[in-house]
């Protein structure tokens, strides 16, 4: 069943939108390839449910108040107010079903990690989102990865191993090696391993932490 | 601790922190953070002691990161020193946070004691938090697919 959203056109641009947004709608934008950009308000809370449902991979059907047809959209972009959590701004993407688009698709990790069921390691989840390009009616929802075959530590998957649903592949400029999902050894085990090493030793060492470059910390 | 290791100069201005964390908001690594809803200096001792309060609830398992790193430094005068004479001495590292700002996340262990370790965490810093989850848009349990 296809997703659709009713929303008007908006006149109040700049800064009155503000009082749109206090009035529970939420500003944005149509456009796509060919096509005149049209400004659009829609319910804030009718948006965000839809919005939860749908994600930016899913067809939506946008029926524009004093339009007899509905356009076909993707969701592109979501403006967050990153001090309330709440939609500041959306753009919609009109798509032609005749070409070819390339669209963010979630990477979902399916199933229990055989190191993380035995205690040997841990899921290390490291692309969440894969660009990919098909046609706007063969857009995968979301990519599953079966993870249960990852049993020791250093067992990895990378792009080059997944299947993609038919009618869809990598958009270019994507590296096929790039790592979807790994296994690293336990915190436990390794801090067992570090006390290990370090008893011959007079003092323990301090303990690390990771910076803003995303390095994990440890104990 | 968390310190610069190459600083480039001993004493800077303060600066402004008005405005919002709209850089750093959003859940990078793991599924769940620790989001800032105000504004401070955040030192580094106080970023150590909500990593080990985090960590030591946690025990085993379980991926931390730290989303901040003091790289400002401040500085203070002595006690019952007059005014004037120029500016004090460095005294430790900051780190400017403003509202929205993910500060910690967490991978690798169940949704509650990810929420109690933040909540620990949370108490050794001046500021107020909430606990914040990623949430995919559009992403189905594997018995919804097809609903669309």
């Amino acid at each position: 069943m296809a997703l659709t959203l009713d929303v008007e056109p908006r006149e109040v641009h700049g800064r009155r939108v503000g009082a749109l947004r206090r009035g529970g709608q939420v500003p944005g934008v149509v456009y796509g390839h060919r096509v005149a950009a049209i400004l659009v308000q829609c319910g804030a809370r009718e948006f965000e449910r839809l919005y939860r449902r749908a994600g930016r991979a899913h067809l939506l059907q946008l029926r524009i108040a004093g339009e007899r047809k509905r356009r076909p959209v993707l969701i592109r972009e979501v403006q967050i107010n990153p001090r309330h959590a709440t939609v500041v701004h959306v753009d919609f993407l009109q798509v032609d079903l005749l070409e070819r688009l390339v669209v963010d698709v979630p990477v979902v990790l399916v199933g229990e990690a055989a190191a993380t069921r035995l205690g040997t390691g841990e899921v290390l989840h490291a692309l969440h989102g894969l660009a990919v390009s098909c046609l706007p009616t063969a857009i995968p929802g979301q990519i599953d990865v079966d993870v249960s075959a990852l049993a020791a530590v250093d067992d990895e998957i990378r792009l080059s191993a997944l299947t993609l649903p038919e009618g869809a592949e990598l958009a270019s400029g994507v590296d096929p090696e790039e790592l979807v999902v790994k296994i690293l050894a336990s915190r436990v085990a390794e801090a067992e391993e570090a006390t290990a090493a370090a008893a011959p030793a007079t003092g323990a060492a301090e303990p690390t932490a990771a910076g803003p470059t995303g390095a994990p910390a440890s104990d | 601790m968390l310190i610069p290791s190459r600083p480039r100069h001993r004493k800077v201005h303060r600066g402004h922190r008005r405005g919002a964390a709209y850089r750093g908001s959003t859940l990078a690594f793991g599924p769940y953070g620790l989001q800032a809803l105000e504004e401070c200096w955040m030192s580094n001792r106080q970023i150590e002691s909500a990593r080990r309060a985090m960590t030591r609830h946690v025990r085993r398992g379980g991926k931390i990161w730290i989303r901040l790193f003091p790289d400002k430094p401040f500085t203070k005068k002595p006690a019952e020193t007059r005014m004037g004479s120029g500016k004090g001495a460095p005294e430790g590292w900051v780190a400017v946070v403003r509202p929205g700002r993910i500060l910690f996340e967490m991978d690798g262990v169940p949704s509650a004691v990810a929420q109690e370790a933040m909540r620990l965490a949370s108490h050794k810093l001046p500021i107020r938090t909430r606990f914040v989850t990623r949430i995919e848009p559009g992403v189905q349990a594997a018995d919804e697919q097809g609903a669309l």
